[in-house]
């Protein structure tokens, strides 16, 4: 089953959105914050990378970029969960290599029916 | 699949609270526009609006998201921080957590409060007036409603019973009696209504007269009723007001004949780059009805030039379904700008969807990286009046950002505050509480297998029993360490209580128009949790009192000498098992005469004593007293100092008050570590070990027949230090069988409470220890008198005396008046002046 970086500051949201995902049976490794998933990402490998864009230290979009760089995510989908739905913060997400975006508040049948876009 | 949020929910809320504390004190911090500062704040208010849309606390999310919206503009530098913005703020912050609480069931959010908080929130966006607007003719909460309203107005114009109605009254409607929100409120009646108040026409609020009426209103009513209906709800103001009702052209769209949809998805080479995956989009698009899919291959290379990172491939889809164009394109939302995508329904004479028009136009306005454009599929639909005409100008004044911005980029001066990374986990605390008694218990079966021990280590010797002394002796050791472990899990730094002081110092010196800094030393001091959570309010209390009573105006100060900027210090540390939180202010002391003599005012004392300053300041903590010439805001709150000590008490604690006229006073609380074990003095009467508290004694002492005076009745003093003490005999207290032993001396412990001494008859004092208390009240009725029991290390139970409710049993007004009487005959016989007013 794919496995799925879950990025968020907030442990609330974090949870739900890990318990959802195992509930579908998706392996799920968290970070609270952008370093921290991309201290998880190094020499990893995962088939879905989900983060919020607000996060202290480093933020989703940086996460985006930074991620991007590695070789091992080039293609990996990377959705970013934010409350912006304007134009605006969906191109600062595209821009830094996001792959889609979820928008906040969403419930778990919104969250699986979307990462079903990208992962199978 | 469903899931249940609710388990989520208890963290988002403690997530909250934390997001809000971090806002108040990073508020208070806001002094200089730290761009990190200004950031964390709106990270935390961003994050309980995500939180509370998604497990569904609406009113927060939406009140949350007005916040978020004026942090954003703080934030990007469009508005300046201002003092007036940071209370605003601070007043939101103290909102959120009245709703968070409401939907916690906690007691309801004041509506007023919100709604006022919210409306000028509104206004301050883009840098509008946020002052109350008490005289406004209307009412207040017109901005609250356009901002729901505006939300869903496009959804709402254009269906099937809806009216449109254009009122603008005169402007003397009101002094006809008439009310614009009354009659809002019978359209109510008769469908949804939206309110859309225009307010292009109101004067500046220097010229507005609060008797005139200078908004008028876009109404829209979703109901079937008939013009007659809505026509009558303003047959009273007919003639006097411009009023235009009519019905909004019925939009039902029929469905298209042959529903579908031809799609051109030719996606950019560099699309997989994105991680988006275009056989995943295909199936998506056969969730929606059935597809015919053509791939066109005619730009994929020789095999030896293709890149097998890259995307050479296009396709054709026929979609068979009557899913709406916004449905398609919400497949392809994610890659817009990395293809070329057109969207033509198969009978492209039937769309009906404004919003896809509108999308399209803009679109193609928007010279974009799409470089074919797509064809549209759709045509306006026939209504001559779009949505447009309802809609409002925006009531924000435009915003001038480019010069906001220019100051703000360079602002970034302040060093970034590290953040506070912890590894903790979060517990119920009802687990921690049965982690505690369990560890209870095993500290007396512990000390019962000692006792065992010594026993048996009496009546026989040899190495097992060496060796179980040994095991013993380590079990001991283990089970203490274990206990003390145990404890501190219920232990938090007293930041948690201190926390909020910044800004209760912050708002009422601001009220009193003070100057007041606060020093906070030792806040990093651990408390338990339950006596933390009780002690916030009577720290409130004292520090309110300080900064009230205690401070004096900077007028006063200056004139006295002192700095302008008064100081309450706040220091909490420990001595011995207690904690002692002191609340040092520098102001004009506690004025001795105007206590004694309000005191006598209020027939607390009687002319004739005697008292010395200190307990002259002992005076304030009798119910009833209040020195405040005029019962102020602030700190007559009908809650006295006398709730204040009583409160502490109630805890294990103690207060008492240090004072140097012109200099300042001192409030010194103690306080217990922990409510679970106390430190106990075991006393014998007659046959039953009982548990004095130890913090509550002053001392205990062996005093002679001599010292010992009888009075009425049984009533007993003890003349000791030059002072007389009444004395209760327990044995006579708790009915007990007089003592056998007919020595003349007694063994007196002498405890104090509430500033009163008073000496315990006991038989016998064994040891110190530090003792489990366990309630009673769980299967017996409260006896006053006894705080609780306690097991023993024999397995024996003890009951845990309870000072202030033996001295309210025991000490009958006879013995403490004539104690009272006889120090103040005494004190003056040796020549001790009390102050006398």
């Amino acid at each position: 089953m794919a496995s799925i970086l879950v990025v968020d500051d907030s442990a609330s949201l974090r949870n739900m959105v890990t318990f959802t995902l195992k509930q579908e049976g998706y392996q799920v490794v968290e970070a609270g914050n952008g370093q921290e998933a991309l201290g998880k990402a190094q020499g990893a490998r995962f088939d879905l990378v989900l983060t919020d864009v607000n996060m202290p230290i480093m933020d989703g979009i940086t996460l985006c970029a930074e991620l991007r760089k590695l070789p091992a995510f080039k293609f990996t989908p990377i959705l970013v969960l934010t409350t912006e739905s304007s134009p605006e913060m969906k191109q600062r997400g595209k821009g830094a290599g996001a792959t889609g975006w979820l928008v906040k508040p969403f419930n778990p049948e919104k969250l699986l029916s979307t990462i079903k876009r990208v992962v199978r | 699949m469903s899931i249940d949020l609710s388990q989520f929910i208890s963290t988002f809320l403690e997530e909250s609270y934390e997001g809000l504390e971090i806002m108040e004190s990073s508020l208070l911090d806001l002094d200089s526009a730290d761009e990190e500062t200004i950031n964390t704040i709106f990270r935390a208010a961003h994050s309980i609006k995500g939180g509370a849309g998604t497990f569904g606390f609406s009113e927060v999310a939406d009140f949350t998201h007005v916040v978020e919206t004026l942090l954003d503009e703080l934030r990007s530098g469009k508005q300046d921080i201002s003092p007036p913005l940071v209370n605003l703020l601070l007043e939101s912050v103290d909102c959120i957590k009245a709703l968070l609480e409401a939907a916690q069931d906690g007691p309801e959010a004041d509506a007023d409060v919100v709604s006022s908080v919210h409306t000028r929130l509104e206004q301050a966006l883009g840098g509008g007036n946020i002052e109350k607007c008490g005289s406004e003719p209307v009412p207040e909460n017109d901005a609250q409603e356009e901002a729901t309203t505006a939300v869903d107005n496009q959804s709402a114009a254009g269906r099937v019973g809806c009216w449109k109605i254009t009122f603008i009254p005169n402007e003397d409607l009101l002094q006809s009696g008439h009310e614009p929100s009354f009659m809002f409120e019978a359209l109510k009646d008769l469908g949804e209504l939206q309110i859309l108040p225009n307010k292009s026409t109101l004067p500046k609020f220097s010229k507005l007269n609060p008797e005139s009426i200078y908004l008028s209103w876009n109404l829209v009513l979703i109901s079937d009723c008939s013009a007659e209906d809505v026509s009558e709800i303003f047959e009273w103001v007919e003639d006097e007001c411009e009023l235009v009702i009519e019905r909004s052209v019925a939009d039902e769209s029929p469905a298209p004949v042959d529903p579908g949809w031809i799609i051109h998805f030719t996606p950019f080479e560099t699309l997989l780059e994105t991680g988006n995956e275009p056989s995943f989009m295909l199936e998506a698009l056969s969730d929606l009805g059935s597809v015919d899919v053509t791939a066109r291959i005619e730009n994929l290379p020789e095999l030896s030039t293709l890149d097998p990172e890259k995307l050479y491939l296009s396709w054709v889809v026929n979609l068979y379904s009557e899913c709406s164009e916004e449905d398609v394109r919400e497949v392809f939302e994610w890659v817009e700008d990395e293809c070329s995508l057109t969207v033509t329904a198969f009978d492209s004479s039937l769309k009906t969807d404004v919003s896809a028009v509108e999308k399209e136009v803009s679109a193609q306005a928007d010279v974009s990286a799409n470089t074919s454009a797509p064809q549209i599929g759709t045509i306006p639909v026939s209504d001559p009046e779009p949505s447009s005409d309802v809609a409002v100008e925006p009531i924000e004044p435009s915003i001038d950002r480019s010069k906001a911005k220019l100051e703000k980029t360079t602002s970034a001066s302040k060093k970034a505050k590290p953040a506070a990374e912890s590894s903790s986990i979060r517990v119920d605390t009802d687990k921690i509480d049965a982690l505690i008694n369990r560890v209870g218990e095993l500290v007396i079966t512990q000390a019962m297998l000692g006792q065992v021990g010594d026993e048996l280590a009496e009546i026989s010797a040899g190495s097992e029993v060496e060796r179980l002394q040994a095991g013993l002796d380590q079990l001991e050791r283990n089970t203490r360490d274990l206990q003390e472990d145990v404890m501190r899990v219920r232990m938090l730094p007293i930041s948690f209580v201190f926390n909020r002081f910044p800004r209760l110092v912050h708002d009422v010196s601001g009220k009193l128009g003070k100057k007041v800094e606060l020093v906070i030393t030792g806040e990093q001091t651990e408390i338990d949790k339950t006596v933390m959570e009780k002690i916030g309010d009577p720290m409130v209390h004292l520090i309110r009192n300080s900064l009230d009573h205690g401070l004096e105006t900077p007028e006063e100060r200056v004139a006295a000498g002192k700095p302008e900027m008064g100081k309450v210090e706040l220091d909490a540390y420990h001595q011995g098992g207690f904690i002692i939180i002191d609340i040092t202010d520098d102001g004009r002391g506690l004025n001795t005469e105007k206590i004694y003599q309000k005191a006598l005012d209020k027939g607390l004392i009687t002319a004739d004593q005697v008292l010395t300053d200190s307990e002259i300041n002992e005076l304030v903590f009798k119910p009833g007293f209040s020195t405040a010439d005029a019962v102020s805001d602030l700190s007559g709150r009908g809650v006295g100092m006398d709730v204040v000590r009583r409160n502490i008490e109630s805890l294990g604690g103690h207060v008492s008050v240090r004072s140097e006229p012109g200099h300042g006073s001192t409030f010194s609380v103690s306080l217990p570590l922990t409510l679970a074990i106390l430190d106990g003095q075991l006393v014998r009467i007659h046959n039953e070990t009982y548990i004095i508290p130890l913090i509550a004694i002053v001392e205990t002492i062996l005093a002679d027949s001599n010292s010992v005076s009888p009075i009425a009745g049984e009533n007993k003093l003890l003349h000791f230090r030059d002072e007389y003490i009444p004395l209760i005999n327990l044995r006579s207290l708790f009915k007990l069988p007089k003592s056998e032993d007919k020595t003349e001396s007694s063994l007196i412990a002498i405890v104090e409470n509430s500033g009163q001494k008073v000496g315990l008859v006991v038989d016998e004092l064994f040891g110190q220890q530090q003792v489990v208390i366990k309630s009673l009240e769980v299967n017996f009725k409260r006896i006053e008198g006894f705080a609780g029991a306690t097991i023993l290390g024999d397995g024996s139970v003890a009951l845990i005396l309870d000072v202030a409710g033996l001295m309210k049993r025991g000490l009958n007004f006879e013995s403490a008046a004539t104690a009272k009487k006889r120090n103040e005959i005494f004190r003056n016989s040796v020549g001790q002046h009390g102050v006398v007013a």
